[in-house]
């Protein structure tokens, strides 16, 4: 006996279990046959947390194929339960090298066995095992058929061939005898996602047990009989029934948003309901169920009714709904302009601030209608509205709004005041006017510079300024107040020309960091790039140099790129960062300021050299825009991610592979499965084979995505 | 050339959600899955306009390397952390903490005569008024300013109270709580010093703990003759009197940030309910290391009842009481007459 196994025995036979989970760590450092017996004894011990110590250190033991012997023969333990589920575990975390062993041994198994042994295979992602789960729907023992049809549930993360196999196995069980088995199929065929016709659920519509799943199964099968079940289903007894139909539906309208057909099915069958619609507007209230809720507001849209359109505002104020409750708002057009006016004079303070936001966009809407409830937000208790009103009023306001808007750029909260800045420069640019005659009007408790920085800025990116109007900038200019010349800078970069340009200039040395930043911004708009390249290569601050890089990237996208590049490999990963970020804006330019070929070229190239930074979030950074180009070369340098040292790496690289429905990004994910220890990145790589190509995080489909009956060995082909 | 509006019409792309979500969770352990996008739009698309910044990326960069961006940090915080709490949540909790626990750690902390207890991610204050009445409801700690005081017949009389509420200023309570009864175990003159800290990680949220005024909202679950003692009412809502206010202390705090941590010194009960589960699993483990740290040994910790320590650590144990469970560190094999500010 070795000495670190003696040390670990010891240990064994300490009363405190927190001893016995220690020695369980400690059995990693055991060589040789004691390992996988020392692994046992801690998989047999009676307390849990020992058990589920011992479940994540066997796949970190070498000699693999004994400690898996070992699990196996654990498995077949007909006294020790605890033993035997921490064994079934232990192989799951083991992963595909135990699902050999297992296939080989199975025969010998009796049915208990035989069924832990059918956990294993669900739990890990390998095509063997679902074939062997595919078979086993056959097994002599109802037990093992029921757990196998569960297992294969999982299919999905073993990639599209193991899913369209299960799928194809658990269809053939759909019409069994036994209801146990057929919930399960029915619970498979949903989390495998599963687009089956109808008539495969529809004898179950009226199953007291079986009826759930067929209501899931009817958002997937889009056909008028399952919309009339989902319909009809919204207003059953059962609240579970009911809420099932509800997120089918929502579900159905989030993902059929390009098919008018469906849609038209599912309100005329919707509006035919008496009940179904009182249980969609319950659900839409309910704030406890978010799920729930935004598939009723969803709902609730389409079904079209004027008396929902408050219940659907309302909802706007709730972060957690408002995306879904703005689609819903958005097909009610203009019909929804007096809800909104509603909401935004007497509801609570996040929704009327929501209001404004949807009035100042809504397509339709009598603009003086809309600018008299902005007008009343200015004056509400709530900074929420009063900034939403600000906001709208720039592109919509009049004159009369600029003289009322114009102080705020002096408010207290630094919130009103941007957004009072950016309305008033936005209606000094429209009624240049009432904007110089507010310029004239004397401001005894403020310095008037400001206001007049915001407003020349506007009036000269119309018409060029008058020469006592330059005279006012040149005195901000030199203001002691760096705000002041923040703006003075601002303005000067709207008119243009070589003074403004020689004036701007010299703030790169102004004292004050948020002037240099300005000035850097402003020789961006005025195209002038030898200063800015100048500056790159003398600051080591970040943010000046992300700016300095992002406004070169503006005046001269080739010596952008020359700048940047050298950066690319820079020991601080803040400058490194700041160059992926500035050569990715360049490589990802609209069609209209794209920059030539051949610097395209050259940004991609460099973006791929950034992925061999020792900086992870450098690599991360640079990942998100290698991901953006198709291509063999991008998708081998995000699977070698899959490999970096760093987990974060490692998960984005995941993720951004999922959205590649290529066959070759789903076997890279699966590969790395196989061998990735960390349960965060593991978790994405399932998710990200998880995945249906064609949707996004929020369930929207796009519209390339495949339709019904288009997929090899599905049903309905 | 239009002066461009910051923030106007930018959205968070995919790629900008994914970057701004690992940096949330790696500095301060907030979790936000792919359904949170939309929200984190929202309530961020501000910040770039206050900033003048014209995408999420450089708003994401700013947050990094920003030479402001601890303050940065502060706004962004406050707009992400939602903190619904009122008095007394949790009431089977805090009757277990009241009649089963604070005995136990009277036992244990009458040595050094000190007892300090930690509302890690306290929120509004609630919960830290609320433990610091606990304390005061027991009878077991009696301090040197003020004196616990019981419900019941033997309380003393309260001066009276005018009928119509008027603005009395902050600086003339109704007046302080009486003296002791003799119902006090460590008898006369022996005073304990108590101390229940209250921290969040968001400035707004520590400031309105700090003012100790509250709406009606936050009695939802207080007994009214707990409200009639322990506060009392003003025009702008009801204020924490100043017996219990002076045992309370507030500070911003990461929980992730262990040497922070440390100004706390040792507690002897810490309170982290409903925190973690904003947490991923990373973040989780590293807060419930520092929460081990900083109790005194023996001392509890009591989590949401949502909440384990299932697969987070082993390190403590397990407490059954007749209403609860919590986790305890163990005792020190020294007993426990290690001094707790000890920061080993």
């Amino acid at each position: 006996m070795t000495d670190a196994a003696s040390a670990v025995r010891w240990l064994f036979e300490q009363a405190e279990p927190e001893a016995r989970r220690v020695a369980v760590h400690q059995i990693a450092k055991v060589q040789g046959r004691e390992a996988p017996e020392l692994l046992l004894r801690a998989l047999a011990d009676d307390d849990w947390r020992v058990r589920k110590e011992g479940t994540l250190v066997a796949a970190a033991l070498e000699r693999r194929e004994e400690v898996v012997a070992a699990l196996l023969a654990a498995m077949e333990d007909v006294v020790n339960i605890g033993l035997r589920n921490a064994a079934v575990e232990a192989l799951v975390a083991i992963g595909p090298d135990a699902v050999g062993a297992l296939l080989e041994g199975f025969g010998r198994l009796d049915a208990d066995a035989r069924k832990l042994a059918v956990e294993v295979l669900g739990g890990v992602a390998d095509a063997r095992g679902t074939a062997a789960l595919a078979r086993l729907l056959s097994d002599e023992d109802p037990n093992v058929r029921v757990t196998a049809a569960e297992a294969l549930g999982n299919s999905g993360r073993a990639g599209e061939e193991s899913r369209a196999l299960a799928i194809a196995a658990l269809l053939a069980e759909a019409a069994a005898s036994d209801p146990f088995l057929r919930i399960a199929v029915f619970d498979s065929l949903g989390r495998l996602d599963a687009r089956v016709p109808w008539s495969v659920f529809e004898p179950y519509v009226d199953d007291p047990i079986l009826r759930r799943h067929a209501i899931a199964a009817a958002a997937r099968a889009p056909e008028p009989a399952a919309i009339r079940a989902l319909a009809g289903a919204t207003g059953d007894p059962s609240p579970t029934i009911a809420r099932e139909a509800i997120v089918a539906l929502g579900d159905l309208v989030a993902a059929r948003t390009t098919d008018p057909e469906i849609l038209e099915w599912a309100r005329v069958e919707l509006g035919a309901s008496e009940i179904g619609p009182e249980t969609i507007r319950r659900a839409a209230r309910d704030v406890e169920d978010t799920r729930a809720r935004g598939s009723a507001l969803l709902v609730l849209g389409l079904l079209h009714r004027a008396s929902d359109v408050p219940l659907l505002v309302e909802a706007l104020g709730d972060d957690d709904v408002a995306e879904r409750a703005g689609i819903a708002i958005d097909r009610f057009g203009v019909e929804a302009l007096e809800p909104l006016l509603e909401a935004a004079r007497k509801s609570k303070a996040l929704v009327r601030a929501a209001s404004l936001d949807r009035l100042a966009s809504l397509e339709g809407a009598p603009v003086s209608v809309v600018r008299k409830a902005l007008r009343g937000g200015l004056v509400d208790t709530s900074i929420d509205v009063v900034v939403s009103a600000v906001e709208a009023l720039g592109p919509l306001g009049e004159a009369r709004d600029l003289r009322k808007l114009a102080p705020w750029v002096w408010h207290a909260d630094a919130r009103v005041a941007a957004a009072a800045t950016n309305a008033a420069s936005e209606l000094a640019a429209r009624h240049i006017a009432a904007a110089r005659a507010v310029l004239r009007a004397p401001r005894p408790r403020h310095d008037p510079l400001v206001l007049a920085c915001i407003l020349l800025g506007a009036i000269a990116s119309t018409q060029p300024l008058r020469d006592d109007d330059v005279q006012v900038l040149q005195r901000a200019l030199a203001h002691d107040d760096a705000h002041v010349r923040c703006a003075a800078i601002d303005a000067l970069a709207q008119g243009g020309g070589d003074a403004a340009a020689d004036a701007v200039m010299f703030a790169l040395a102004d004292e004050a960091h948020d002037v240099r930043i300005a000035a850097v911004r402003a020789l961006g708009r005025l195209g002038r790039a030898e200063p800015l390249a100048g500056v790159v290569g003398s600051t080591s601050d970040p943010v000046v140099t992300a700016t300095a890089l992002r406004a070169l990237g503006e005046a001269d996208p080739e010596r952008a790129l020359a700048a940047a590049r050298p950066l690319l490999a820079h020991s601080d990963a803040a400058l490194a960062c700041a160059a992926v970020e500035a050569i990715g804006q360049l490589a990802t330019r609209r069609s209209s300021k794209r920059p030539p070929a051949h610097v395209v070229a050259a940004c991609e190239d460099s973006l791929f050299a950034a992925l061999d930074h020792p900086n992870g979030e450098v690599v991360k950074l640079s990942l998100s825009l290698v991901a953006s180009q198709p291509g063999p070369r991008a998708l081998a340098r995000l699977g070698s991610c899959l490999d970096h040292p760093s987990w974060e790496v490692r998960r984005v690289a995941a993720e951004l592979l999922g959205q590649d429905p290529s066959a070759g990004a789903r076997d890279l994910l699966r590969a790395s499965y196989e061998r990735e220890r960390d349960p965060v990145v593991r978790e994405a790589i399932a998710s990200a084979t998880s995945v249906r190509p064609g949707a996004d995080s929020s369930g929207i489909e796009r519209s390339d995505a495949p339709a019904l009956g288009s997929r090899e060995g599905e049903a309905g082909e | 050339m239009r002066t461009p509006r910051f923030g106007e019409g930018v959205s968070l792309s995919p790629d900008e959600f994914r970057l701004l979500r690992d940096l949330f969770a790696s500095r301060v352990g907030l979790q936000f899955g792919p359904e949170s996008r939309y929200a984190l739009e929202r309530r961020l698309r501000e910040r770039l306009m206050v900033l003048k910044l014209s995408s999420f990326a450089e708003y994401h960069h700013y947050l990094r390397f920003g030479m402001h961006a601890s303050d940065e940090w502060d706004e962004a915080i406050d707009l992400l952390t939602t903190n619904e709490t009122y008095f007394f949540r949790e009431d089977r909790q805090l009757r277990a903490f009241q009649h089963e626990i604070l005995p136990m750690l009277e036992t244990l902390a009458r040595p050094r005569r000190r007892l300090a207890i930690w509302s890690a991610g306290c929120s509004t204050g609630e919960e830290v008024y609320t433990l610091a009445i606990l304390v005061h409801l027991s009878g077991l700690f009696a301090t040197r300013a003020g004196n616990p005081a019981h419900l019941g017949p033997e309380r003393p009389e309260r001066p009276e109270r005018p009928e119509r509420i008027e603005a009395v200023p902050r600086s003339a309570p109704p007046g302080p709580l009486r003296p002791p009864s003799s119902r006090a175990r460590d008898g006369a003159g022996t005073a304990w010093a108590v101390r229940v800290y209250g921290s969040d990680i968001s400035r707004r949220c520590v400031a309105a703990a700090r003012r100790g005024v509250y709406a009606e909202s936050s009695f939802r679950a207080t007994p009214d003759d707990v409200r009639k003692t322990f506060f009392y009412e003003r025009a702008d809502g009801w204020h924490v009197d100043d017996a219990i206010r002076q045992v309370c202390h507030f500070g911003q705090m990461n929980l992730l940030d262990e040497d922070r941590s440390r100004v706390l010194g040792r507690a002897d009960a810490i309170f982290c309910r409903n925190v973690l589960i904003y947490f991923d699993a990373r973040a989780r483990k590293a807060a419930i290391e520092v929460l081990y740290d900083r109790l005194n040994p023996g001392g509890v910790l009591f989590l949401g009842h949502s909440e384990s320590l299932l697969n987070v650590s082993t390190a403590f144990e397990l407490l059954h009481l007749r209403d609860d469970l919590v986790y305890r560190r163990p005792v020190s094999p020294r007993g426990s007459n290690q001094d707790p500010d000890d920061p080993s």
